[in-house]
């Protein structure tokens, strides 16, 4: 009976809190919402050392701050989420470490598409991003069926980091670049063309020269499924990148606040938002120049 | 080159200072710039190599064609947006960047020096527009004050 009475308590709480959220995200969408918003969620292992945790409890305690950052930004009408799960640097950690997380990530990803998700719940499709032959079978194989199992939502999209760093993302695009002009060159001269391989010849004719521009790069990015981040949300007062979203980040606000990563509230989003629709002007011009 | 003198009282040691502009165009167009130069060079015998470019060549390719350099540790923004505008992404992937808030602008070189000490014990500071080098802070003298 009392189990009962605290259940409906809760729920009646959670109805508020939605209901008040709605309330602000009203008054919010008066002016411009990011389309965009990106996270650094560091502090993890600070925060279960802060709270004498154990080992992995802080990553646990991330990923349900996570899950409430992702409704907030889905009900405040933000499209794109991207998060920076795991970086090819997060590979040197311990062992155990490594594997511990790499166990947890499997863990949620198997959560993340199941019926009654938060996932299915708002529509969202699930993108993972960077050099997933880094990691192990099973995480990988787990990567590509939350990919196909959400392939069919449109509302919004998460785009997940794991194995990635923005230089291996800029450097796997050369790489796809520099073959797809290979391939279109050796496709002319196939045909008889002549001239299709002529600029690996040393320009003889100087009719053809390799020709990659910055748009071929950008569509060989990881981080092509998205628009680039109107705004990024780093924990921990930590004012570094660490190679994330280098290349997309050029007009996108960042935000720092000293807090970690567990202790992120609906505020810290509001305040985020509030602070990009103080420069949105400037951002919009800086974005039309380049 | 390093040499030493006394200013009133105190102990300053000079170090090189190497002045480096960067724009807009050492970003994402040096990179394409950089991907063309690997294509010629490892496409150029007229087969397809199948190892993956490496970071270390990325870098070279990029100092070929005029846009290399060591990666500043920190980035100081001047202006009311916290954002880095096109700092050529290859130098920035661990950079602290650091707003300077219009009100601390002016007569803001002790708030700066104090808060790259509080940083870093010993950085290379590059300002994006114009870039200053410097091989380590002397601890007696703050670096604007150089």
């Amino acid at each position: 009976m009392t189990k009962k009475i605290g259940d409906q308590a809760g729920k009646m709480f959670e109805y508020f809190g939605s209901f008040l959220r709605k309330c602000i995200f009203s008054v919010l969408s008066v002016g411009p919402v990011p389309d965009h918003i990106a996270f650094i969620m560091d502090g993890n292992r600070r925060y279960a050392k802060k709270r004498n945790l154990l080992d992995g409890a802080g990553h646990r305690s991330g990923y349900l701050a996570l899950m409430n950052m992702l409704k907030y930004c889905y009900e405040l009408g933000v499209k794109y989420a991207t998060i920076y799960a795991f970086s090819i640097d997060n590979f040197r950690r311990r062992p155990e470490e490594v594997q511990s997380t790499m166990q947890l990530i499997l863990e949620k990803i198997e959560d993340l598409i199941k019926e009654e998700s938060m996932v299915n719940q708002y529509g969202v499709r699930i993108y993972f991003l960077g050099s997933l032959k880094l990691l192990s079978k099973p995480v990988r194989l787990a990567a590509e069926r939350a990919m196909v199992a959400t392939s069919g939502n449109s509302k919004s999209v998460l785009s997940i980091c794991l194995a990635y760093t923005s230089s291996d993302e800029i450097l796997h695009a050369v790489q796809e670049c520099c073959g797809e002009k290979w391939d279109e060159g050796s496709a002319l001269e196939s045909k008889g063309a002549g001239n299709g391989l002529v600029f690996l010849k040393g320009n003889e004719n100087g009719k053809i020269k390799p020709s990659i521009v910055v748009k071929d790069l950008e569509k060989h990015m990881y981080a092509a499924v998205a628009p680039d981040p109107d705004i990024i949300i780093r924990t921990s007062g930590e004012t570094r990148l660490s190679n994330f979203l280098l290349w997309q980040s050029a007009n996108c606000l960042l935000y720092a606040p000293p807090i970690l990563w567990p202790e992120i509230g609906l505020w810290h989003l509001i305040w985020a938002v509030l602070d990009f629709q103080r420069n949105f002007s400037y951002l919009k011009e800086k974005t039309k120049l380049s | 080159m390093v040499s030493e003198a006394a200013v009133n009282g105190r102990l300053v040691t000079r170090r090189n200072l190497t002045l480096e502009f960067v724009s807009f165009e050492d970003g994402k167009e040096a990179v394409a710039k950089a991907a063309n130069y690997l294509f010629v060079k490892h496409y150029a015998n007229g087969t397809k190599e199948k190892s993956d470019f490496t970071e270390p060549q990325m870098a070279e390719a990029l100092g070929a064609i005029g846009s290399g350099g060591a990666d500043p540790d920190l980035l100081l923004i001047y202006g009311s947006t916290r954002c880095h505008l096109g700092f050529p992404a290859w130098r920035l992937r661990y950079t602290e960047i650091v707003p300077i808030p219009p009100a601390k602008a002016k007569g803001s070189s002790r708030w700066v020096a104090a808060k790259a000490r509080g940083k870093l014990p010993n950085i290379n500071i590059f300002l994006f527009g114009f870039f200053l080098s410097v091989d380590g802070i002397s601890p007696e003298m703050s670096l604007l004050e150089r």
